[in-house]
């Protein structure tokens, strides 16, 4: 990620605090799978695998996002299983971080389920299952999402993002 | 007799192994010369004292069957780290060891030879068929596995019991204990690789790669924010001082840097200078270099023009005036003091006429002076010489009367003299006085007539630089001065003059100075905009950094590192994994017999009998074995010596049992098994070994006589016994058979 986008990433996290910036980072991640080219968008914002989405490939990809400062993502048994149940539909479990740090990118890793045990997931880890060609995309469709709404983030926060997620869904139906 | 024929019935089921008949043993570590020893007998025995040779017996048949894999670390026996093969002591005709089985199909005879030591050994295997043919190298080496499909830790722990895996389970630490269970069970290989894996560190190297790897982003990171927050505040600041954010381009720099480039010319011009010439930047780059350029111009230009030359040659003139006025003032104020101060002295000690008289009056006076002190002291030399005469030749009586009146006067003579000394020495006295007073008053007059001098010559010098200073003054003005002429009049008048010409001439040059002054604020902010870019620049080429080639072909490095770590891992796991699960299936082939032999030597009044399980060492992801007694506690805080051992023979035989379907081999050798057995225990033990020489022929090795004694008393099979006598360096060992 370029620093404009980590500048602008940090003060939205600065603004609105962690715990609602985790949020945010998912619903941007969700446009900007809408930006790369992704469809059937399903975005929760409680229970489940928090992202479905389908490539123009007619892939199937169920996401658990996560954001960190640090080297490493809390996965909880919840989100083990979550990603499970979706596998059940034909989904490829996927864990989406994001390192909050400079040149850090979007890491969408398809780490075998069996391989997860809940607790601290090193990102190091998580990069031995990168799935690139998802990554290409979706960052840089990322950096284009968060400069094009970054004011009105700032202004209108997780609910902005949430009628922005929602005109998409309705002009793609 | 021979043993073989006697197989089918005294060992049953043994028709199609492979039975050991004969082992032929030449400078195998302790052997020198060649000695054959035969295995015809159920029961074989070697027994001797320690350091005789009954272990290598054992060993050699070992070697011959597994070369190079029973030496080393790789064999999980630490005796095996470094273990020499050649005798040390002989150089004779290289290691030779010679086995021969009888199979099913006839009599196989291997040989295993190795000559010359360390890296420039060379080992030769030879098989020799029952048909004669005789395969070697490759080919033997297949043909042993190809017979009897066994691996070396297959043959540690199903064939041949080591006394070095009873040692390590009876010294070690209980946590180490496990190790040396692996080592029985065969799965040392297992433990090794998963022990180097975890030695290697490769997390650690991982760690200190990313390291690296963060401390260079870091450092990016930096340069990044610096160079991005002193574009920021360089921005502000010129956005506040009236700069526009749309002025903050490459090509607005270029536009303003031609107009800059247009002033400097114009402003040559109007100072009179028609041929500058100014390099105009092309692109962005140059801008800095036509900044310094421009700058350079502006300065030259400036300094000559006609009018700053003219403004500079008037400044020097008046600096050069104002210098002489002051100059003039100085030595005129000089001469006038030197006069007032000669005309002074004159007037109170006279002039130098006055003084020459003065002073020629006073060496006069002193002349006189020292005459008259000349004269007293001549006439007081003649008194003396009178009274000294009178002293001289009147007689007593004559000396005590005057002469004149004739008297009586004693002392007349000495009171003469007295009187006379007295009168001579006030005079003359007074005289010196008055000669020391006229010395200091001519002594006075000569400090007078230098100081005169002295005057005189100031004034002189005074003078002359007054006249020196109205030379440069007459210089200066171009002019004569004369006797009537005021010098400082005429300066004055002159630097007047030079004011007002300065003084219009200094309106002139503000005026185009302005001009200058205008471009130079046009210069400074082109400075401001040049390096507001240029640091925006500096930090898109750092962060340029992150789509280089390079820096993906690194990003492309650390997945694959992660790739590797986690394959590591997924080997590591794997590796404990199977030897878990190797662990499991031995451990429950062999449960039965274990706890049945267990039983049946121990015979602990506590302990009815053993359960052996295998878990996952949370630790090490090792191996960790459980021992519990049927009742589910941990026996092991209760354990002897002993009974370690009984544990540790047991497991080799409940293995041994459990492979009895599947190895080849028709024999079971033993090394020294029962150390730390008491009296009951190896009564025991031998009743167990009894029941196995049933199905198996038996070498066993001891030390102990009354082990011997027992076995020979004990075991109801015919017995071969080996007496290992001594042991010499050039001999080896000295080997009596007693049947």
């Amino acid at each position: 990620m370029k620093v404009d986008t980590f500048q602008h990433l940090q003060q939205i996290r600065a603004k609105f605090g962690p715990g609602i910036f985790g949020k945010i980072a998912q619903k941007l991640l969700a446009l900007a799978l809408y930006e790369a080219g992704f469809f059937d968008i399903v975005e929760r914002e409680v229970q489940g695998a928090d992202i479905d989405a389908t490539n123009i490939m007619g892939k199937k990809f169920t996401l658990e996002v996560k954001t960190t400062d640090g080297e490493s993502i809390p996965i909880s048994r919840e989100n083990i299983e979550a990603l499970k149940d979706r596998t059940k539909d034909g989904y490829l479990p996927v864990i989406a971080a994001l390192r909050i740090q400079m040149f850090e990118d979007w890491i969408f890793a398809n780490i075998p389920l069996g391989d997860l045990r809940p607790g601290s997931l090193p990102l190091s880890r998580l990069r031995a299952y990168r799935i690139k060609d998802i990554e290409t995309f979706v960052c840089s469709a990322f950096e284009v999402v968060v400069n094009q709404h970054f004011s009105s983030v700032l202004a209108g926060g997780e609910y902005y993002l949430s009628q922005v997620l929602a005109q998409k869904r309705n002009e793609r139906k | 007799m021979s043993y073989l024929p006697d197989l089918t019935t005294c060992c049953k089921g043994v028709d199609n192994m492979f039975h050991l008949i004969r082992l032929k043993i030449r400078d195998f570590r302790g052997f020198a010369d060649a000695q054959e020893l035969n295995f015809n007998q159920p029961v074989v025995l070697l027994c001797g004292e320690n350091h005789r040779g009954k272990s290598s017996t054992l060993n050699a048949v070992e070697w011959c069957l597994f070369g190079e894999n029973c030496v080393g670390k790789k064999t999980g026996i630490r005796e095996r780290i470094g273990w020499e093969i050649s005798n040390r002591y002989v150089s004779g005709e290289g290691v030779l060891v010679e086995v021969e089985f009888k199979g099913p199909e006839g009599n196989y005879v291997i040989t295993r030879e190795l000559s010359g030591i360390g890296r420039r050994a060379s080992e030769i295997i030879t098989v020799k068929l029952p048909d004669g043919v005789e395969l070697h190298g490759d080919d033997a080496e297949r043909q042993i596995y190809t017979l009897f499909h066994s691996s070396f830790q297959n043959f540690m722990t199903t064939v041949y019991q080591h006394q070095e895996a009873i040692r390590a389970i009876l010294t070690q630490e209980p946590r180490d204990r496990n190790d040396a269970i692996d080592r029985l069970l065969g799965l040392s290989e297992y433990r090794e690789l998963v022990r180097g894996i975890t030695d290697a560190k490769i997390g650690n190297i991982y760690r200190a790669m990313k390291s690296e790897f963060d401390g260079f982003r870091q450092r990016a990171e930096q340069s990044i924010r610096i160079y991005d927050k002193e574009a920021r505040e360089k921005k502000e600041k010129a956005i506040a001082e009236g700069m526009g954010e749309e002025d903050i381009t490459e090509e607005e720099a270029l536009h303003r840097a031609k107009d800059i480039g247009e002033a400097v010319i114009s402003l040559a011009k109007e100072l009179g200078i028609n041929d500058l010439q100014i390099t105009m930047p092309q692109s962005f780059v140059g801008v800095a270099q036509f900044r310094d350029e421009a700058k350079d111009k502006i300065d030259t230009v400036w300094l000559h023009s006609p009018d700053m030359v003219k403004q500079t040659t008037l400044e020097k003139k008046q600096r050069e005036l104002a210098s002489l006025v002051g100059r003039y003032q100085d030595v005129k104020k000089a001469g006038t003091e030197a006069q007032t101060e000669r005309d002074k002295f004159i007037q109170q000690h006279g002039d130098e006429t006055t003084l020459v008289e003065a002073d020629k009056a006073q060496q006069k006076e002193i002349t006189r002076i020292e005459e008259e002190i000349y004269k007293s002291n001549a006439r007081a030399s003649l008194v003396r010489e009178a009274i000294q005469y009178l002293k001289e030749v009147a007689s007593d009586i004559e000396r005590r009367r005057c002469p004149l009146c004739g008297t009586q006067a004693p002392q007349l003579l000495n009171q003469l003299e007295s009187e006379w000394e007295e009168k001579i020495e006030v005079a003359v006295r007074a005289l010196e006085v008055q000669r020391k007073e006229q010395k200091v008053k001519l002594k006075q007059l000569k400090s007078f007539k230098d100081q005169l001098e002295e005057l005189e010559k100031a004034l002189v010098t005074a003078r002359s630089s007054f006249e020196e200073c109205i030379t440069k003054v007459a210089v200066a003005l171009q002019r004569e001065i004369g006797e009537h002429d005021d010098p400082l009049a005429l300066l004055n008048t002159q630097l007047h003059d030079i004011a007002s010409e300065l003084e219009s001439e200094q309106k002139a040059i503000e005026k185009k100075g302005e001009k200058r002054i205008a471009i130079f604020d046009q210069l400074a902010k082109l400075r401001t905009i040049d390096e507001i870019l240029s640091l925006e620049r500096k930090k898109e080429i750092v962060e340029r950094i992150w789509s280089t080639k390079e820096y993906k072909e690194l990003d492309k490095l650390r997945d694959q590192a992660s790739q590797f770590m986690e394959d590591v891992q997924a080997i590591k796991g794997s590796l404990a994994i199977a030897s878990r699960e190797e662990a499991e299936a031995k451990i429950s082939a062999a449960g039965t017999s274990l706890d049945k032999h267990f039983c049946r030597i121990a015979n602990h009044p506590t302990i009815g009998g053993l359960v052996m399980e295998v878990t996952e060492d949370p630790r090490t992801g090792l191996n960790f074995y459980n021992i519990k007694s049927r009742d589910g506690l941990d026996p092991t805080p209760i354990l002897s010596q002993g009974d370690l051992n009984c544990l540790a023979l047991s497991l080799f035989f409940g293995l041994a049992e459990a492979a009895e379907e599947t190895q080849p081999f028709a024999f079971l050798m033993l090394d020294d098994p029962s150390q730390s057995l008491g009296p009951e225990m190896e009564q025991r033990f031998v009743s167990v070994l009894e029941d196995i020489a049933e199905r198996r022929q038996l070498i066993i090795s001891t030390p102990y006589v009354g082990f011997k004694n027992l076995l020979m008393a004990s075991i109801t099979k015919n017995k071969d016994v080996y007496d290992f006598l001594d042991w010499t360096e050039k001999n080896g060992p000295q080997i009596a058979r007693n049947a």
